[in-house]
């Protein structure tokens, strides 16, 4: 009985497929593009618990056990401040860069003027664009010791010395959190907009008739209603905490600031591209993405927990 | 019947046996008749996209029917691992260093040259010095790449690293003979105090490009200024003892410290340009070109590029000479100087992969190349254009001396050294000219040296530009130092990358260090619990087995 009811479910749900036909073949290049590109390159892990050769099948390399892994944990001037370092940036830029576009897209709604309003939508949005060389260009222009910046300051006399911001292990979070934020601003904010925009305008007449000013229809009316947008993006980012841009780092990090500047990704460059050291670069890799996986995972139950809002 | 079919079948196929080698000799002939264009990778910029764009490459072209197309790259080290790893190499490579050379073995990319050496003509004639130390330097004795400018002899001019100055600043403090680490400090802080701007623009005291992957390594150039030691140009944990030939670590040598010391001293008090640690070589050549820079630390080579951009924007007074260093220790204790002759670089090894598609055809244009005839087209240029034969010696033209003075893409536009493989041997003809003009002694003054220049050194006494060095060092081939390579895989290789990668930062920190000779005894703390000498004893071992090696493949090459 029970098996001629799982069958009939499945004959709904196959004549549903075909008859959605046209859905499904919409969805097959996103399928297949994610197949090939995030789930094939997983093979690639054999190389972590293996010893592969550069040029050599990573099939033929000898196993390896989890020596790798071992190293890693084991070896406390590799490991310690690399993590240190990237959860410290990308927990700021995520939770800085996603409160700053929140506040930036309210603010942006109460602009009267649609012009204006749209071209500061734009202005802001133009930097998520930009390749890191020419925002490393104009950083340098900025905050190098010849910059304009401490040439400023040192005609003010503020300074006798210029400020080596660049390649000061003390300032390189705060540079890096800084730039993140300018950067993805645009970008975070258009999703705040976009969820104004679904906003009943019904909710805000009815704060009006009680007398709300618009300060009381931020934070009573639209503030609230970002909330779920809020938390989405905020799991959505916590899944990549873990990841950086290496192009970004690449560019910033520098021999006196990269006791605070490293993080995963340059890390897995430095030892996997640049010392050919593959095996023990995938090891890193594997153990970055757990972690990432575990944390999407976990911030999805507490906010799950706490808001009763949760991606899955 | 079946005996018939039998005879049909056997005369086919006798007759298929006779056609095969005749369609084989058409295609053969048709690759050794088309033209093959070879990509190769490069790291510097080109003015060109083709080699036969340039004159020398014409001849090539006309000659071999190859050209070479150009791929620049911003550092071609980087790449190596990853073209292996894809299997996506040029069919000609440059690899950086024994380890990387093994890697591309071990993955069976590389052609062996073995065959080719035992049938070519001027190869083995060249490189017969070479030939023991490649065979030494590997496990089976087998030769898989050969290497650039080897072999040197003393028809050359010595390459002399320094520092590059500024000749007004000579002149503005009554051209003093700079020598020592304090007559540069005191030299350089009252050009700096005297001369806050250059041209509108801030002055600067001292370059460097430490944020190049070999930058760092700049910083411990003390240890081949003078007494027992020599540089092998790496971040690497140990350093040739030239005087004892053995291996002794780097960390701890007397005169690496002084040379952190030196570095240190110039940054405290803003000497050191404070944007070295993140100015790349374009940034720093880009400082010396507009004359900003005081001085160029090591990187004197570029000084030649500055000097033609310093004369065309109108300020030829400030042309860059090359003056001696050395710690204050050096000069008090007058030890000779071991300047470098390298016998073998195989950090600049070439080789041909299996991706070559005609590899006959490559080894015989180098084969060709490497013959008398060959370098002096390729490092001399063509008769009558870049020389003319003056009692049968080479003698540069006027235009040569006149491009290579005014133009700082003349080499490049015309072609000399068009492909780094050719090997540009330091050496010289049968009338003891050396290949490359611009390092022939007679002439190394007379093309390198402007007018501005020649007065420079002749205001500071000197009879000639390499007088100081001629006098005060000693030559001092490499040998089998440079045949020591350890393993990447061992535990001590993986050490050195390990040491390599905390003396990149090692040394930042000492320089800026606040206090130097806490800073200094804080990572030496950090050193020993390294366990550094594992890596010193493994080199030792290593130059002793390559010795063993060594004496038997000089023997029997």
């Amino acid at each position: 009985m029970t098996h001629g009811v799982q069958t009939a479910g499945k004959r709904v749900a196959l004549q549903k497929m075909v008859r959605q036909r046209q859905l499904y073949l919409m969805l097959l290049p996103a399928v297949v593009s994610v197949a090939i590109f995030t789930y094939a390159p997983l093979f690639g892990w054999w190389m972590a618990v293996s010893d592969y050769k550069l040029g050599k099948s990573i099939f033929q390399a000898p196993w390896a056990g989890f020596k790798y892994f071992e190293e890693f944990f084991t070896d406390t001037a590799g490991a310690g401040h690399v993590i240190v370092n990237t959860l410290v940036m990308n927990v700021a830029a995520l939770v800085l860069g996603l409160v700053c576009a929140l506040a930036f897209a309210i603010f942006l709604k109460e602009v009267r003027w649609s012009k204006f309003r749209r071209f500061v939508q734009s202005a802001s949005f133009f930097p998520y664009f930009m390749s890191w060389v020419i925002i490393y260009a104009v950083i340098y222009a900025l905050f190098s010791n010849d910059g304009a910046v401490n040439a400023s300051l040192q005609s003010l006399g503020l300074i006798d010395k210029p400020l080596n911001i660049l390649g000061n292990p003390n300032t390189s979070w705060g540079l890096i959190i800084t730039v993140d934020v300018w950067n993805i601003l645009g970008y975070n904010s258009v999703m705040f907009i976009a969820a104004i925009a679904g906003i009943p305008e019904e909710q805000y007449e009815a704060a009006r008739i009680d007398g709300a000013t618009r300060f009381h229809e931020m934070r009573y009316v639209t503030l609230p209603n970002l909330i779920p947008t809020l938390i989405v993006l905020l799991i959505l980012g916590s899944g990549s905490i873990f990841n950086s841009y290496l192009d970004q780092f690449f560019i910033f990090t520098n021999t006196l600031n990269i006791s605070t500047m490293e993080v995963f990704d340059y890390y897995i460059y430095r030892f996997g591209l640049k010392q050919g050291n593959f095996s023990y670069a995938t090891a890193v890799g594997v153990v970055k993405t757990i972690v990432s996986l575990i944390l999407l995972v976990g911030v999805n139950w507490i906010s799950r927990k706490a808001t009763e809002q949760s991606l899955f | 019947m079946k005996r018939h079919r039998f005879l049909r079948i056997l005369a086919l196929t006798l007759m298929v046996t006779m056609l095969i080698p005749t369609f084989a000799s058409f295609a053969s002939a048709e690759a050794a008749d088309e033209e093959y264009v070879i990509q190769l990778i490069v790291s510097s910029a080109q003015t060109h996209s083709r080699s036969d764009e340039t004159p020398i490459g014409k001849i090539i072209k006309d000659k071999f029917n190859i050209v070479f197309e150009y791929l620049p790259v911003n550092d071609d080290s980087e790449k190596q691992s990853l073209m292996l790893a894809t299997g996506d190499y040029p069919e000609i490579i440059r690899l950086e260093g024994g380890d990387m050379v093994q890697d591309y073995i071990d993955a069976d990319a590389l052609v062996c040259l073995d065959d080719y050496i035992a049938n070519s003509t001027y190869f083995k004639q060249r490189y017969a010095e070479q030939i023991p130390y490649w065979r030494a330097s590997s496990e089976d004795g087998k030769i898989f790449t050969w290497q650039r400018y080897v072999p040197s002899d003393l028809t050359n001019a010595p390459e002399i690293l320094d520092i590059g100055v500024r000749s007004d600043m000579l002149e503005q403090q009554g051209w003093p003979n700079l020598v020592s680490e304090d007559d540069w400090f005191n030299f350089l802080q009252k050009a700096m105090q005297d001369n806050p701007e250059t041209n509108g623009q801030k002055t600067v005291g001292m370059v460097l490009p430490l944020a190049e992957s070999w930058g760092p390594s700049l910083l411990t150039e003390f240890c081949e200024k003078g007494g027992e030691t020599n540089d092998q140009g790496t971040n690497d944990a140990v350093v040739w003892n030239q005087v004892e030939q053995k291996w002794v670590p780097t960390w701890t040598l007397p005169a690496v410290i002084d040379s952190y010391h030196f570095f240190n001293r110039l940054y405290q008090a803003g000497i050191l340009d404070p944007d070295c640690f993140t100015d790349t070589y374009d940034q720093v050549q880009e400082k010396i070109n507009s004359g900003r820079a005081l001085s160029v630390w090591y990187c004197t080579w570029m000084s030649s590029s500055a000097n033609a951009t310093l004369v065309s924007n109108g300020n030829p007074n400030m042309q860059y000479i090359n003056m001696p260093v050395r710690s204050n220790a050096q000069v008090a204790a007058g030890l000779k100087r071991q300047i470098r002759v390298e016998t073998t670089r195989p950090f600049d090894s070439y080789a041909i992969t299996k991706n070559a598609k005609y590899p006959d055809r490559i080894f015989a244009l180098l084969d060709w190349a490497l013959s008398d005839e060959g370098q002096i087209l390729l490092q001399s240029g063509v008769e009558g254009t870049h020389y003319t034969l003056v009692d049968g010696k080479r003698t540069p033209t006027d235009a040569y001396i006149n491009g290579v003075l005014t133009n700082p893409n003349y080499n490049t536009d015309e072609g000399f050294d068009l492909a780094s493989f050719f090997g540009a041997c330091k050496q010289g003809d049968d009338q003891g000219i050396a290949f490359n003009l611009q390092a022939a002694p007679v002439y190394y003054d007379e093309i390198f040296l402007s007018d501005r220049q020649k007065e420079a050194y002749k205001n500071l006494g000197w009879s000639n530009s390499l007088e100081y060095w001629t006098k005060t060092g000693e030559l001092a081939p490499t040998g089998l130092a440079a045949t020591c390579i350890l393993d990447p895989d061992s535990d001590e290789g993986k050490l050195d990358e390990k040491f390599k990668a905390w003396i990149a930062v090692a040394a930042t920190k000492l320089v800026a260090a606040e206090d130097f000779d806490a800073t200094w005894a804080e990572l030496n703390k950090e050193y020993e619990a390294m366990g550094v000498d594992s890596i010193v004893n493994k080199y030792n071992e290593i130059l002793a087995t390559n010795q063993e090696r060594y004496n038997q493949y000089v023997t029997n090459p």
